[in-house]
């Protein structure tokens, strides 16, 4: 490992190590009951005590999260390339899509509870819903803003719609898209959340989200901040795979990824 | 500076849950002081005593300003009046032993209900009509995240293929679907389901989980404080009751008005519902507790595991006038 990726890995780990130590200390000096701030260290201890329960819940609030995801850039690209490649539906769809984002999913969940399964299918289309959006508009925007001179270039050679979709627009768009991705990967973690609180099972299935409503009810504020430090654990799992399949794909030629390697030099 | 923290942790809760905490308070200039009731759901007939105390002015006639503030699913009632954040909490009597074993300082001063209302609703059509069928099927409950009677009902009947989902409060599930339970308050989804004429079943928890389902709580420490302000809270909120049961339809177009999910109708139907739930079979005044109880309340988180044996014992958890009167000596 050379010494600038030692940099980006030690520096966040001293930021996170300050603040828990100031939460720490603080918690110590004001007596605050427990159940209203527990102490890092008490968290710490209620997620040992419970880590087979918690890896189990965060096993399953991680795959709800993921297939949610995964459908959502798969409809994502997809739609967004079709709406971006046909200029009717652009001016027609697009404003629609907007309107996707403006849905608040804590609202709506009930409702999406009538129509699919309890339990993980709920989980996986209130996280899919909530994650459509970054990736449509991104693929949108990227498919959009490509190159007018490179366009022509492709019209002067007769090229059909769907090749210079192929090699031009698509390619093009990549890095934007990467973006919306990673908007995406950590909204689904939270529409899996929203999804497990309406209808996740309890008792030994329990997802993350019922782990939470039961600990909040039972006044264990240690296991509440376990169970959320664990949802953040799966954002950034999948945000961070997220981000090596996207810089995997535009290493060898994109701006972002060849300016910070000229910066490592 | 770490009073205000607390008060800046509680008030964090407070937005992340949602309860309803826009009402100022603590404006009082004159010796008037406001007291802030948190209650654990929407306005409904399960707190007419209280809604019928503040329009009747009992409350005023006793020197206290009452703000009350409504609940919803996930408002942690017991931790905002433990922390200072409301003055009194209607809160389930195992909110109140499970906080003090959790370093709350809670005490229960009035019990609204002598008998739990909490049940099982199923449409009549489900062949399902005992408790013991019910753990034993492989139905799908919409229930709260593992209450203490959830876990008493799986010790006693294992409940290993059941399927349990969250509790919202919404009917629209439950009506869509003719095999769907979800857990009720007798007083309330079964009235509102009789209304639409949708024939139902309460499966009754009571007989397996009786303690005091609905408990007005104050902190230990600031009910030694204000020991006076305690005793007429609790007069006027017990005479509220004895008005409120007298005459519901007079109190409840008051409270249909702050909760459009309820119909008038429905509360009229619940208060009477509702009534030999609250009045004591003994002849006792509206809202008294015994010991026992607590203390097989006790019992009964123990053996589920909600909190820990001895450690932080039921005996202390009335709030008394012998306690008031230690209090004030000097």
């Amino acid at each position: 490992m050379n010494a600038s990726a030692v940099r980006a890995v030690v520096w966040p780990l001293v930021g996170i190590v300050i603040v828990l130590g100031v939460w720490q200390i603080g918690v110590a000096l004001s007596g605050v009951a427990p159940y209203l701030l527990p102490a890092p260290t008490a968290i710490a201890h209620a997620m040992w005590q419970n880590r087979e329960m918690l890896a189990s819940a965060m096993g399953r609030t991680a795959l709800g999260a993921a297939i949610g995801f995964t459908c959502a850039a798969a409809a994502g690209i997809l739609l967004g390339s079709v709406i971006a490649l046909i200029p009717f539906l652009r001016r027609s769809l697009y404003p629609l899509a907007t309107v996707l984002q403006m849905v608040p999913v804590v609202a709506v969940a009930p409702l999406l509870q009538l129509w699919v399964d309890n339990g993980l299918p709920m989980a996986i289309l209130s996280a899919a819903i909530v994650a459509l959006f970054p990736v449509l508009a991104a693929t949108i925007d990227g498919q959009a803003s490509v190159d007018p001179g490179l366009r022509e270039l492709f019209k002067l050679h007769a090229a059909s719609p769907l090749r210079r979709w192929w090699k031009l627009d698509f390619p093009w768009s990549v890095p934007t898209t990467v973006t919306g991705l990673r908007i995406a990967a950590g909204l689904a973690v939270i529409g899996a959340v929203v999804g497990e609180f309406v209808s996740g099972y309890g008792g030994a299935r329990a997802p993350l989200g019922i782990v939470i409503q039961a600990a909040m009810r039972d006044a264990r504020t240690d296991l509440v901040f376990a169970a959320v430090a664990l949802t953040t654990v799966v954002g950034f799992a999948l945000f961070g795979a997220v981000s090596l399949i996207g810089w995997l794909l535009v290493r060898r030629w994109h701006a972002s990824a060849v300016n910070e390697s000229e910066d490592r030099r | 500076m770490w009073r205000s923290a607390r008060a800046a942790v509680a008030t964090i809760l407070c937005l992340l849950t949602g309860c309803d905490g826009s009402k100022e308070s603590g404006s009082a200039t004159t010796a008037r002081t406001t007291v802030r009731v948190q209650l654990n759901w929407v306005p409904e007939p399960e707190f007419g005593g209280i809604f019928a105390a503040q329009q009747d002015g009992l409350y005023a006639a006793a020197g206290i300003d009452v703000d009350i503030r409504k609940g919803g699913a996930q408002v942690p009632v017991a931790q905002l009046v433990a922390s200072g954040q409301a003055d009194f909490g209607v809160m389930t009597a195992e909110d109140v032993l499970t906080l003090r074993d959790r370093g709350g300082d809670l005490v229960a001063v009035f019990a609204i209900f002598q008998d739990n209302p909490t049940g099982f609703l199923v449409h009549e059509s489900n062949p399902i009509t005992t408790l013991e069928q019910l753990w034993t099927s492989s139905s799908t409950i919409g229930v709260d995240a593992n209450p203490p009677y959830v876990r008493l009902l799986n010790l006693k009947y294992g409940g290993k293929d059941l399927k349990l989902v969250p509790y919202t409060g919404a009917l629209a599930g439950f009506l869509a679907s003719k095999d769907a339970v979800q857990q009720c308050f007798i007083t309330a989804e079964p009235v509102e389901c009789t209304l639409r004429g949708v024939p139902t079943r309460v499966l009754s928890v009571g007989s397996v989980f009786n303690p005091y389902a609905a408990v007005l709580a104050t902190s230990a420490a600031s009910a030694a404080k204000r020991p006076d302000q305690v005793e007429a809270f609790v007069q006027a909120t017990s005479e509220g009751w004895r008005r409120y049961l007298a005459d519901p339809a007079k109190y409840n177009p008051a409270i249909a008005a702050l909760n459009p999910s309820m119909s008038l109708e429905a509360m009229n139907i619940a208060a009477e519902m509702e009534r030999p739930l609250i009045v004591p079979a003994d002849g006792s005044p509206i809202g008294s507790m015994r010991q026992e109880r607590w203390q097989q309340l006790e019992r009964e988180l123990t053996e589920v595991g909600t909190i820990e044996a001895g450690r932080t014992p039921a005996t202390g958890v009335l709030w008394s006038r012998s306690a008031r009167e230690t209090a004030t000596t000097p």
